[in-house]
């Protein structure tokens, strides 16, 4: 009786275990196949179908892309937003709930087989337990049954925001890739709140595998960074084989030059080599997006001129570290570049152990707080207090400190000295910093200019449009009013960054202040510290040269800023000169 | 009674241009000359059994109907050609194979006969599978309409078509081998 149950329970039909096998990826259904069946005959019909399976295209999906104003399900696709190996990001219009959100729509010739539509579902599932103000959310995912399409639905990363008629529009964020001439603090600010949702992933483990300034989208208005593309492109990416994944990984780069010199220069070594990846790789990638941020290229490009291939480059990043920091782009303060470069420690174990960690230290530079890397540097700890709280009680404090230090004689100068020499690194850091920020408003005040003359190029076309027919004219004001919004827009940053130049001023002249008054009553208590006072004398002096010029810099960037914002005022006087004649007739 | 009959009718001719939907050119098949001789079959056949009126029950005899246009067709076209595996086994064109590939039309059918009459021993639901695939086949209904039509969950309906296909490539392609 009991053999008999037992037959009937192993009894195999082909046909069920061929729909069994199919739902696992086909490198483990060998291993299955022979482990649920043991006869050969049986197994080689399954074989066979399972091969014809795989031969058979997938009758859902298509090889052709989509274009603008096709619908998928329920969406209507409306601009492209971008193109990648995997798919195309567009903007679309969801006529069920009448919004609009972003729909990624995938290449039927990367999804080609059943196993990896389900990576693709799985993938997402994963992506969307994530909870994070940092991470582009997934919200959806399906497949438009008539066009055969498979779709991903994210949170649109877009705000709305006011335009000159006070008309809110609603605005798409751009990557950090497209992102320019943000400053050092800024660009510091969004890889850090990209480090936030990196954190949030990989505590529901999810690894990204492929962060780089253009996964990063940054609000338009809210300028808050968010981390997009989670765990999708990973499916290729992963090394499935015990081998070098260098092939997997050219095939997942594509034919797109772009795309071939983006992302290897942003993997860890380790993820180069093909080996197992776990979160500190994610923390190297985004150690290396700020790396390229601050310097203004991708690691291992800031000197080459011609477009390596993707294998050059993932050779290079297999054998040895990219060019330090500092040799690249000197401008970069010391304390931020050893932070990146504990992010890109060739050994991982040697890197921040968590994206949080690193997001804490990027937060801690930023607000003049010491980092994990200064905590044995107490004196720096006092003076970077000192920065954030400038209030007279402070510095009444430290001066006490001065004067004590003052009692304690000659071995305590010593140490002071080595302290001082410290802070002094660290104003170099601020002096260092005030003058990118000059250099950076004078690069948009130039900008604006160039726009402002652009503009009046297109005003004058306007005006001859007007000329022709006034109907024109009404399309070319509305061009004008966009290009001025826009020229408006770079003088408001322009502004910006010399506000901030001011207040790296301002701070820098607080400290020379309360040094100096230091310096007086270390004089007057104390003879024997002439020797050292003659170095505060000389340090102070060097520090007001540099401010000097600096400040040079700012008048020479203010006045071109006046000089953009008079030619703005001009054109508009043209533009209303331009609408009188042209609203009369229309109207 | 003609209003019930016209209904009939509508359904299936809708499901005849479906079928001829996706052949704008070189048609020999008129899509309604093919749905009044179906039409006529059903009228003069079994009037007793599509009087019950069982939309699920005329549907399935339009689409019995249908075979039959399709494999007469076939028939007189027959090129006597091997069948070609190499055509993809769609399972919703049978226009298709009527036209450009007669023989292979009737290779997929008879194997179909093959599995609904459930002498394949080594394949569980040999039957139910065989009648899935001859609705996409030969009726052009979606895999929605098939779990309707014989209340059957739709993801069943997609595995059942996705092994036929399979299983019709392996045989097309064993008929090649032995000629």
């Amino acid at each position: 009786m009991a053999d008999l149950t037992d037959h009937t329970q192993s009894t195999v039909f082909v046909d069920e275990l061929f729909d069994e096998l199919l739902e696992f990826p086909s490198s483990l259904r060998e291993e299955m196949l022979v482990h649920r069946c043991d006869d050969p005959s049986l197994q080689d019909e399954v074989r066979a179908l399972l091969r014809a399976a795989d031969a058979l295209p997938a009758p859902v999906l298509r090889d052709d892309t989509p274009k603008e104003g096709d619908r998928i399900a329920h969406y209507r696709l409306e601009k492209a937003l971008g193109r990648g190996a995997s798919g195309s990001v567009w903007t679309a219009f969801d006529t069920k709930l009448q919004s609009w959100t972003a729909l990624k729509v995938f290449h039927g010739s990367w999804l080609r087989q059943g196993q990896t539509l389900d990576a693709v579902m799985r993938e997402a599932r994963a992506a969307s337990q994530i909870i994070s103000d940092h991470v582009v959310l997934i919200r959806n995912v399906g497949w438009d049954r008539a066009r055969g399409w498979q779709y991903l639905e994210m949170l649109l990363c877009a705000e709305y925001v006011p335009n000159e008629d006070g008309e809110e529009h609603l605005v798409v964020g751009t990557t950090l890739h497209e992102a320019d001439g943000l400053g050092f603090r800024e660009s510091v600010r969004l890889v850090e709140e990209a480090c936030r949702g990196a954190d949030a992933a990989h505590r529901v483990g999810v690894l990204h595998r492929d962060i780089k300034p253009s996964n990063i989208l940054v609000m338009p208005k809210s300028r808050r960074a968010l981390v997009a593309d989670f765990g999708l492109s990973t499916p290729q990416v992963r090394p499935s084989t015990n081998e070098v994944s260098g092939t997997e990984t050219s095939v997942y780069l594509g034919e797109e030059g772009r795309l071939i010199v983006g992302t290897p220069c942003f993997m860890s070594p380790e993820q180069a080599r093909g080996e197992p990846v776990t979160r500190t790789a994610d923390v190297y990638s985004l150690g290396a997006t700020l790396y390229a941020k601050l310097v203004g290229a991708p690691p291992y490009l800031s000197d080459v001129r011609e477009r390596p291939s993707a294998r050059d480059v993932l050779g290079w990043v297999r054998a040895a570290p990219p060019k330090p920091l500092r040799e690249v782009a000197p401008e970069v303060p010391r304390r931020l570049a050893s932070i990146v470069e504990r992010a890109m420690n060739r050994d991982p174990s040697r890197r921040y152990p968590s994206a949080e960690a690193f997001a804490d230290d990027l937060s801690a530079w930023r607000t003049h707080h010491p980092t994990s890397l200064d905590r044995r540097r107490p004196w720096l700890s006092v003076s970077l207090l000192a920065r954030r709280h400038p209030a007279p009680v402070v510095t009444g404090a430290i001066l006490g400190t001065m004067v004590i230090a003052a009692v304690y004689a000659v071995w305590m100068l010593a140490g002071m000295r080595q302290d001082l020499e410290l802070d002094v690194a660290m104003l170099e850091d601020r002096r260092q910093e005030a003058e990118y920020l000059a250099k950076q408003s004078e690069a948009s005040a130039v900008d604006a200019t160039q726009r402002m003359t652009a503009a009046q190029a297109l005003a004058v076309g306007a005006k001859a449009r007007e000329l022709a027919a006034t109907t024109d004219a009404q399309a070319a004001r509305e061009e004008v009013v966009r290009v001025l919004a826009w020229a408006e827009w770079e003088t408001e940053r322009a502004v910006e960054a010399l506000e901030d130049a001011r207040g790296a001023q301002r701070d820098l002249e607080a400290q020379l202040a309360s040094r100096e008054l230091s310096l007086i009553r270390a004089q007057s208590d104390l003879t024997g510290a002439a020797d050292t006072s003659r170095q505060f004398e000389q340090q102070l002096a060097l520090e007001r040269l540099e401010r000097a010029a600096a400040e040079e810099r700012m008048i020479a960037a203010q006045l071109r800023h006046a000089e953009a914002e008079a030619l703005i005022g001009e054109l508009e006087e043209r533009l209303i000169t331009l609408e009188e004649p042209s609203t009369s007739p229309v109207e | 009674m003609a209003d019930a009959l016209q209904e009939v009718y509508d359904d299936l001719r809708r499901t005849a241009r479906r079928m001829l939907r996706n052949e704008p050119y070189n048609h020999t098949l008129e899509s309604c000359e093919l749905v009044h001789r179906a039409w006529e079959r059903l009228l003069k056949g079994s009037r007793e059994e599509e009087v019950r009126l069982d939309p699920r029950g005329v549907v399935a005899l339009a689409v019995t109907h249908m075979r039959r246009e399709l494999i007469d067709h076939a028939r007189k076209r027959r090129a006597n050609k091997r069948p070609d595996a190499k055509i993809r086994v769609t399972l919703d064109d049978a226009v298709y194979f009527a036209q450009r590939a007669p023989d292979t039309l009737l290779a997929v059918d008879t194997l179909l006969e093959q599995l609904a009459e459930g002498k394949m021993t080594r394949i569980r639901h040999a039957a139910r599978r065989a009648e899935v695939a001859r609705y996409a086949l030969y009726g052009g209904l979606t895999e929605a309409e098939i779990s309707i039509m014989l209340d059957i969950p739709k993801s069943t309906i997609g595995r059942d078509i996705r092994f036929v296909r399979a299983w019709l490539m392996t045989r097309l392609e064993e008929g090649q081998g032995d000629g």
